[in-house]
């Protein structure tokens, strides 16, 4: 029931709250095109539940953390997709491309 | 450009870092060698710039980018007066000319008088406008008009730019230190086609090489990428598990050509042409090189496909001038990288066609098929056909 995002050279703290504002923003409509445009439709309680934290702490600005967001359980299968379209693209502008990964960095696979 | 999908854009503060020092590049570039500054001044200043450029990228104010500009070229004269003291005046013509450059950034030109503010129509003004970018643009522009030229038959599909900020420099091409990269990939819905060519930007570490890299970044990823396997039926996937040595090679050579041309037609009008096509095969060699170390990860296919480029022009030209030879290799290759081959077909059968090329004896029904189809009585089809016909 949670997203998982990488971050390196950026404040998790401000990741976590771009995060947070976005996921309010959504649930009033603000992206209510761009979901649209996939088929898909915010929930009005996508923020209900919502509980974002830090694994793992970065020795250096340049090792990777993990930034977990938990969604309450009537809305993950929805919050997926919102991640996707928008929380995801929304993290890599601000932060920029090479601070962000969906994907683990440390893992080989 | 766009096909609906809105095209996104690096974020206000990286445009900033980049329209800064994008700028100062240019400037020193157009300085004449009476007003060119002595290098340790012009090392400070250059100091002095760069330093404004990384700040921003932590500024949260997002005031308008042409007053950041004009801020930023205030404060560089300002410091740089006071560090340099009686030797700014060798910088100062530059400091004067970059002043008269950035002034003409004028952000309510963009898009009806809206500015970027950092948020959510920044993109739109963005790609309205988009001064900030403006080099950027100007090679994206460059490619598309090139391609057109080249391919001669291209089909009706979308070509958008996007761009996209990193903090560190992608470190693509071992050996030069590049703070841009590009990358293309695909939308495919049929029958709609759709590419999306991303340039990636380190805004801090621009440089004047990297300027000049963009007619060359942009025009590989054009050239090489955005059209290829157009022809096909399917819908287009990225590479995974094959690199193709017919875009990534063959065409690569190709855009090093057109660059090389387009420097000799503009050696007079346009000076700047003939450093942009030095640096396409600076990173071309380096692409292809197969004893560099670190190795490029692709270069034993951008190696291939270089190689069977120039073989194929040497075999044109033993029977015409070499403007005719080049013509119909270029030809051969467009039509070649149109058709819809996938990856692994073109990997596999570029192999097979450097074999059947090189070694003794060469294979006599694949030289018949390059010769003939010069004379248009063979199709590129049957040349795909014969290499991957196992």
């Amino acid at each position: 029931m949670g997203e998982t995002v990488f971050i390196r050279d950026c404040d998790p703290k401000a990741v976590e709250q771009l995060i947070r504002k976005t996921l309010e923003e959504v649930q009033t409509g603000k992206y209510s095109e761009e979901l649209k445009a996939t088929g898909v439709s915010a929930p009005s309680n996508l923020v209900e539940g919502l509980k974002i934290s830090q694994s793992g702490q970065g020795m250096s600005p340049n090792e990777w953390m993990e930034i977990i967001t938990i969604f309450g359980p009537t809305v993950a299968t929805v919050a997926k997709d919102i991640w996707t379209i928008i929380i995801v693209p929304k993290l890599k502008k601000a932060f920029r491309e090479d601070s962000i990964s969906t994907k683990d960095p440390n893992s080989n696979t | 450009m766009t096909d609906g999908t809105p095209a996104s854009h690096m974020a206000l503060r990286d445009r900033k870092a980049f329209s800064l020092l994008g700028a100062y590049f240019r400037t020193v570039a157009e300085v004449s060698e009476n007003d060119a500054p002595s290098n340790k001044a012009q090392s400070e200043f250059e100091d002095l710039i760069r330093k404004l450029a990384k700040a921003v990228l932590f500024d949260t104010a997002n005031a308008p980018l042409e007053d950041f500009l004009a801020n930023a070229v205030t404060r560089a004269d300002q410091a740089a007066r006071v560090l340099l003291d009686t030797n700014f005046a060798s910088v100062e013509p530059t400091a004067t000319a970059l002043r008269a450059k950035i002034a003409r950034i004028r952000c309510r030109d963009c898009r009806n008088g809206t500015i970027c503010d950092g948020g959510s129509e920044d993109d739109q003004i963005v790609e309205a406008g988009g001064e900030c970018i403006s080099e950027i643009k100007a090679a994206f522009r460059g490619a598309l008009d090139e391609a057109d030229r080249e391919y001669g038959r291209l089909p009706k599909m979308t070509v958008s730019l996007h761009t996209t900020g990193r903090n560190s420099p992608p470190g693509s091409v071992p050996g030069i230190g590049l703070a841009i990269n590009g990358r293309t990939s695909y939308a495919d819905e049929h029958p709609r086609r759709s590419s999306f060519v991303t340039l990636e930007v380190a805004s801090a570490h621009m440089d004047a090489l990297s300027l000049a890299a963009l007619p060359y970044v942009m025009l590989h990823e054009v050239l090489c990428h955005a059209y290829q396997m157009s022809d096909g039926s399917g819908d287009r996937t990225s590479p995974v598990a094959y690199v193709d040595p017919l875009s990534e090679g063959m065409l690569d050579a190709v855009a090093v050509h057109l660059l090389e041309t387009r420097a000799e037609k503009e050696r007079d009008s346009r000076p700047e042409a003939t450093e942009e096509a030095e640096i396409a095969q600076r990173i071309h060699l380096a692409r292809k090189s197969t004893r560099n170390r670190p190795l490029f990860p692709q270069a034993p296919q951008v190696n291939l496909g270089a190689t069977i480029f120039e073989t194929i022009r040497t075999l044109y030209s033993r029977d015409s001038d070499l403007e005719s030879a080049i013509r119909d290799a270029k030809r051969l290759a467009y039509d070649l990288n149109l058709h819809g081959w996938s990856i692994e077909n073109r990997f596999k059968g570029f192999s097979r066609l450097r074999r059947g090329l090189e070694a003794k004896p060469r294979d006599p029904e694949l030289l018949r098929l390059i010769l003939e189809y010069r004379n248009t009585s063979v199709t590129a089809q049957e040349i795909v056909s014969h290499v991957t016909s196992y």
